[in-house]
């Protein structure tokens, strides 16, 4: 399954909605259902806060290899971002020393085993791998 | 679809796909707390960072006066979430 989406936090839900309908399709586990939404809004709604002046649709791909889901999103003219590259938040810290944010890029690497970014000519290729069924740790 | 309420006990109850286009909804409702709540998410399907967001800037909030949220009816898989996000460390979770 696929689609362009227009680069706003709205369209999160056209993508969640086409993410449901593959894990359907393909009968995914509550805990791999999850880990897709994840990957999909973590990457997603990070384009679309931090990619303001890039091209106007972001390409969303999901598909099945084998026992593995992969999720491909392309941004059109836009900065090189690496995401597996973006420090962990410190979850260890105490309440008083937390804040909101900063956990998105984080989660996506506790849910996702395979984070393959490429950045040519002002396009993002960001690829993202699930084995299924296989639990991921903090 | 993504539902927020409160229960017959006052607890506040989360329905459905929490997601970062939701976040304002639940701002609404979680900026204005004053007293400790439970936080009933048997019916919660999915939270992200964006969701946890709001849920901390709460707890934060609610700590100052000696309050907090309590998360109640966590299933395994939204457990793994929060916990991968740290607030075992900081929610009561059952």
């Amino acid at each position: 399954m696929e689609g362009h989406f227009p680069r706003e936090m709205k369209s999160l839900t056209g993508v969640l909605d086409m993410a449901e309908g593959f894990c359907q399709a393909h009968g995914l586990s509550d805990t791999d259902r999850l880990a897709v939404d994840l990957m999909l809004e973590e990457v997603f709604t990070n384009l679309v806060k931090y990619g303001g002046d890039g091209g106007d649709d972001i390409f969303v791909g999901i598909s099945e290899k084998d026992d593995d889901v992969v999720v491909t999103i392309i941004d059109f003219e836009s900065h090189d971002f690496d995401p597996s590259a973006a420090p962990d938040a410190d979850v260890d810290a105490p309440l008083s020393e937390r804040t909101p944010g900063g956990l998105g890029l984080h989660l996506l690497k506790r849910v996702a085993h395979e984070i393959d970014y490429r950045h040519d000519d002002r396009q993002s290729r960001i690829t993202l791998t699930r084995r299924m069924d296989t639990v991921c740790s903090k | 679809m993504f539902e927020i309420g409160v229960g017959p006990q006052g607890e506040i109850v989360l329905t459905g796909r929490f997601d970062a286009a939701e976040v304002e909804r639940a701002e609404k409702v979680f900026h204005n707390l004053s007293e400790s709540r439970v936080v009933d998410c048997a019916s919660l399907d999915y939270i992200a960072s964006a969701g946890l967001g709001v849920l901390l800037a709460a707890q934060k909030n609610l700590r100052r006066n000696g309050c907090s949220l309590r998360i109640v009816n966590l299933s395994s898989h939204i457990g793994d979430v929060f916990r991968f996000a740290g607030f075992d460390q900081f929610f009561e979770m059952e």
